[in-house]
C-alpha cells in the first residue's frame, strides 16, 4: 500500500479530506464536502484527481492567500449544509462581510480566482456599499488610493478622452451650440445698445439740421468725416465709454420729447444688424487725409461739441456726440463697427 | 508613495492586462521577493531612505473585470464619479457589466427629466460592452419622457442584457409599446408600474426567459405565454379586459398570483409546477352573488349563477386548480367572497403530488367544510397541512399542532400526513367546528 492510501485509511477519519496548497507553500486539509462547494476545487478533484493526499494537494491560484482561504472555507462550510433557511443564510452573509476593507478586497480577489460566484457577488456588493455615498476623498482614504490625477483632470475628467470619435463629435456639437448661443446673445446685446443710439441719432439729425447747418461739411466730406470721427472717438479716454452707455437712457428721453420720432429707426436697426454680423469688413481704413484737412475737421468737431454741451447739459461727452454725428453724416454705419469693436 | 503611483501608471498603460503584469511579477519571483515589491521597493530604483510604510492599495490590485463587477452595483452616477479617484479608475466606469439608472438619493422623488441628460451622456460615452443587468427606476414621468424610457429598454436589450428591471413609481402606468420583446439573452424581467399589451406578453421571442415578475402592472391582454418560464409572479396587477387572461407557461416551476384586480386569470396546465401561492383578495371580481346575504352557495340548490358552472360559457373549465393541481406545495388563500376555488373543486381535481398545503378560513366555510374535505380526500400523498384561520400572520396568537395516525379507521385522507397545524387568533366556535371536523379524521390536537 502506498503512503497516500494509508493516509486515507485512518480509523478516526470518517470523512474524506481534501488537501489544498496555497501559493506560499502552506498546505491545509479540509472536509471534502466543504471543498466541493467551490467550483474550481470541485473540478480539480473530479477531473484531475488531485487533492486526495498531502503530496498531491491541489495548487490554488496565487490570489488565494491563507487568510482568505480560511474565510472562504468558513463560507463554504456554512452554505453547503442544505437545511438552512434563506433567513439564516442572509444573516450569515451580512456578518461575514463585516471585515476590514483590505481583507475584503483580498477575499473578493480570492473568491474570483476560485470562481465561487455567490461569494464574489456578496463581496462585490459589500465593496460597492462602501464606495456608495462617499466623496472621492473619503474613498481614497478608505482604500489608500493614490491621488495621482491633476487638478484639471479631476475637474473635467471627460474632456481628456479625446481618442473616441463619438466624444469628439459630441464636443464639436456642443462647441458649435455654445458659439451659436453666444452669438445670439451678443446680437441681442448690441441690438439693445443700438436702439438707444438710433433714437438719439435721429434727434441729433434734426438738431443738426435745425441748429448747425454745417451740412456742407457733412455731405461732401462724408468719408473724411467718418474717418475723423473714428479717430477722434478713439482718442478720448476710455472712461467716457462707460458713462456714455449709462447716460443713454437719460439723454434719449428729452430728445424724443423735444423732437419726435422719425420712422427711420427700423431701417437703421436692420442695417445695424447686418453690419454687426460682419464686423470689421471694411476695417478701420485710412482714407488718406492730409494733416491740414485733419486739423480743420478737428476744429469743427470741437466747436460743435461745445455747442451741444452748452445747450444740452445732460448730454454727455465729446466721444458720444462725434459717434452719432459720424453715423448721421456718414450713413454707412461706421458707428456700429465702433460699438461692435468696443463690445468685443 | 512613489512606487504605488508607478504601479498605477503600469495599470493604466495596459489596463486590460493589468492583472497579468502583477501576476507576472508575482510568479517570476519567490513569495518573499513579491512581498518586497509591495513594500515600496521598486525593482530598478534605489532608495536612500527606508521605504515608507505604505499601506498597500489592495482594491486596485483587483483585475479590471472584478472592478467592473463592483461598479455595476453602484447607481450609475456614483460609478461615473469614480473616474476622479485615481488614474487606474479613470475609465473603469465605461465598461461596467451592469447599469443602475436610479437616483442617488433614495428620499428624493426622481423625475425622468432629471435622469435624461445624464443617461444620454452615459450611453454615448460608455464602451459598447455587453450588459449583464440593467435597472431603471424612477418615480415621476411625463408624456415626452416615455420614448426615452423605451429607448433605454431597447438599448439594454441590444447590449444582450440578462436581467432587466424597470420600476416606475408614478401614479399612472408607463405604457410599453405593443411590440414583442426580442432577446436571445434575457433571463429575468422585473416590471413594476408598467402597462403591458398583448404582443409584449407573448414571450416566444425571448427563448431563455426564466423569471418574470410583474407588480402593479396593467395587463391588457388575453394571454401571457412563455415556453421557457420557470418562475412567475403576478402581484397587485389589474386588467381592464372582460375576458380572463390565459396564463400559458407549461414549464413553470413556481407561481405566485396575489391581489389580482379583475377577473381571475386562467392557469393552463403546468406539469412541472413545484409550488404555487395564490391569494385572491377583495379586488377579485369573481365574487359570489349570494355572499352578502350570508347564504353559502356551495351546497345549496339555489346557488348564484357565478358559483354554479353553467353550460353555455367556459365556466365549466378550471380556472385555477387545473393549472396548479400538479404542485407539491400549495398556499391557497382566497378571499371569502370569491367562488373560483369552490367552483373548481366541483370538478374534483386530484392533487397527485401535493405534499404541503396551506389553507385559510375560506376552505372551512359551509356546514360540512366541503372544500376542505374535498381537497383532503383528493391529496393522496399529503404530508403537512396548515390551516390559517382568520389570521393573516406572520405571527398567530394561538397555534395548535395535531398528529394523525392512520392506523385506526379508514384511510380517508393521506396516509403520509404527519403534521397538521391550526393557527388562529382566538378559539371561537368557528375554530372549534374546524377542530371537530379534523378530529373526525383521527387527527389529535394539542396546544403549542
Amino acid at each position: 500500500m502506498s503512503e497516500s492510501e494509508l493516509s486515507v485509511i485512518k480509523p478516526e477519519a470518517l470523512k474524506t479530506y481534501i488537501w489544498l496548497q496555497c501559493f506560499d507553500g502552506s498546505i491545509q486539509q479540509v472536509e471534502e464536502e466543504v471543498a466541493m462547494f467551490c467550483p474550481m476545487i470541485c473540478r480539480e478533484i473530479v477531473k484531475n484527481g488531485t487533492g486526495s493526499a498531502k503530496n498531491h494537494a491541489i495548487a490554488l491560484p496565487e490570489r488565494v492567500n491563507p487568510a482568505s482561504l480560511s474565510l472562504i472555507l468558513d463560507y463554504c462550510r456554512f452554505h453547503q449544509v442544505p437545511g438552512r433557511s434563506n433567513k439564516e443564510r442572509k444573516s450569515f452573509d451580512e456578518k461575514f462581510v463585516r471585515i476590514d476593507t483590505e481583507k475584503l478586497c483580498e477575499l473578493t480577489s480570492a473568491a474570483d480566482s476560485l470562481q465561487l460566484k455567490p461569494l464574489v457577488d456578496l463581496t462585490s456588493r459589500a465593496l460597492a456599499r462602501i464606495i456608495e455615498g462617499k466623496t472621492p476623498e473619503e474613498i481614497r482614504d478608505i482604500f489608500h488610493l493614490p491621488d495621482d490625477l491633476t487638478e484639471e483632470e479631476k475637474l473635467e475628467p471627460l474632456k481628456n478622452i479625446n481618442d473616441d470619435p463619438r466624444i469628439r463629435l459630441l464636443n464639436r456639437l456642443y462647441a458649435k451650440k455654445r458659439k451659436e448661443l453666444q452669438e445670439r446673445q451678443k446680437l441681442k446685446d448690441i441690438q439693445v445698445q443700438q436702439e438707444h443710439k438710433d433714437e438719439r441719432s435721429l434727434d441729433e439729425l434734426l438738431c443738426f439740421i435745425n441748429g448747425d447747418g454745417g451740412s456742407g461739411g457733412g455731405k461732401g466730406g462724408k468719408s473724411k468725416k467718418k474717418n475723423k470721427r473714428r479717430k477722434d472717438a478713439k482718442n478720448p479716454p476710455k472712461a467716457d465709454l462707460e458713462p456714455v452707455n449709462k447716460g443713454e437712457a437719460a439723454c434719449a428721453v428729452p430728445c424724443n420729447v423735444g423732437i419726435g420720432n422719425i420712422p427711420r429707426a427700423p431701417c437703421q436697426t436692420s442695417d445695424v444688424q447686418d453690419d454687426n454680423e460682419y464686423p470689421f469688413e471694411d476695417g478701420d481704413l485710412d482714407d488718406g487725409l492730409d494733416p491740414a484737412m485733419q486739423e480743420e475737421l478737428d476744429r469743427e468737431v470741437e466747436d460743435f461739441a461745445r455747442r451741444l454741451n452748452s445747450v444740452w447739459p445732460e448730454r454727455m461727452h465729446l466721444g458720444q456726440e462725434r459717434r452719432i454725428e459720424s453715423q448721421l453724416i456718414g450713413g454707412n454705419n461706421s458707428l456700429q463697427r465702433f460699438s461692435g469693436f468696443n463690445h468685443r | 508613495m512613489a512606487y504605488s503611483s508607478f504601479t498605477q501608471r503600469q495599470f493604466s498603460r495596459s489596463s486590460t492586462s493589468g492583472s497579468t503584469i502583477i501576476e507576472q511579477t508575482m510568479s517570476s519571483s519567490s513569495p518573499g521577493h513579491a512581498r518586497r515589491l509591495f513594500d515600496g521597493m521598486p525593482p530598478k530604483k534605489k532608495r536612500k531612505s527606508p521605504p515608507p510604510v505604505s499601506v498597500a492599495d489592495r482594491i486596485s490590485a483587483l483585475p479590471d473585470s472584478l472592478l467592473h463587477h463592483v461598479l455595476s452595483f453602484l447607481p450609475a452616477q456614483a460609478s461615473v464619479r469614480t473616474c476622479v479617484l485615481a488614474r487606474r479608475w479613470r475609465h473603469l466606469w465605461r465598461s461596467t457589466t451592469g447599469l443602475r439608472i436610479v437616483g442617488l438619493d433614495d428620499e428624493v422623488e426622481l423625475d425622468v427629466e432629471d435622469l435624461r441628460k445624464f443617461v444620454d451622456h452615459l450611453l454615448i460615452l460608455r464602451e459598447r460592452t455587453d450588459l449583464d443587468s440593467v435597472e431603471i427606476k424612477f418615480d415621476e414621468f411625463c408624456e415626452e419622457d416615455q420614448p426615452y424610457v423605451k429607448t433605454w429598454v431597447r438599448f439594454a436589450l441590444m447590449c444582450k442584457v440578462r436581467t432587466l428591471t424597470l420600476h416606475v413609481g408614478a401614479s399612472e402606468y408607463l405604457d410599453l409599446d405593443d411590440l414583442p420583446l426580442v432577446s436571445r439573452h434575457l433571463r429575468t424581467l422585473d416590471l413594476d408600474g408598467v402597462g403591458l399589451q398583448a404582443t409584449f406578453l407573448d414571450f416566444g421571442t425571448c427563448p431563455v426567459l426564466q423569471d418574470l415578475k410583474m407588480s402593479h402592472c396593467n395587463i391588457n391582454a388575453c394571454r401571457i405565454s412563455s415556453h421557457s418560464l420557470k418562475h412567475l409572479t403576478i402581484y397587485c396587477c389589474n386588467s381592464d379586459f372582460d375576458c380572463r387572461i390565459h396564463v400559458s407557461t407549461p414549464c413553470l416551476f413556481s407561481l405566485e398570483l396575489s391581489h389580482f384586480s379583475g377577473r381571475t386569470p386562467i392557469l393552463e396546465n403546468m406539469a412541472l409546477l413545484e409550488s404555487a401561492h395564490v391569494y385572491l383578495s377583495d379586488y377579485c371580481q369573481d365574487v359570489c352573488l349570494n355572499y352578502d346575504s350570508g347564504v353559502f352557495c356551495g351546497a345549496n340548490n339555489n346557488a348564484c349563477k357565478n358559483c354554479v358552472p353553467t353550460e353555455d360559457d367556459c365556466s365549466r373549465e378550471y380556472v385555477l386548480l387545473g393549472g396548479i393541481s400538479n404542485a407539491k406545495h400549495l398556499k391557497l388563500l382566497p378571499g371569502s367572497k370569491t367562488f373560483i376555488f369552490a367552483r373548481d373543486l366541483k370538478q374534483c381535481p386530484t392533487f397527485t403530488k401535493l405534499k404541503t398545503l396551506l389553507l385559510n378560513e375560506y376552505w372551512c366555510e359551509g356546514p360540512d367544510l366541503d372544500p376542505l374535505a374535498c381537497i383532503l380526500k383528493n391529496s393522496p400523498v399529503l404530508e403537512k397541512l396548515t390551516l390559517q384561520l382568520f389570521s393573516k400572520g406572520p405571527t398567530h396568537k394561538v397555534e395548535m399542532k395535531g398528529t394523525y395516525s392512520s392506523v385506526e379507521g379508514p384511510a380517508a385522507i393521506s396516509e403520509h400526513l404527519h403534521m397538521v397545524e391550526v393557527k388562529c387568533n382566538v378559539v371561537d366556535e368557528k375554530i372549534l367546528k374546524v377542530l371537530k371536523f379534523l378530529t373526525a379524521f383521527n387527527i389529535r390536537f394539542g396546544f403549542v
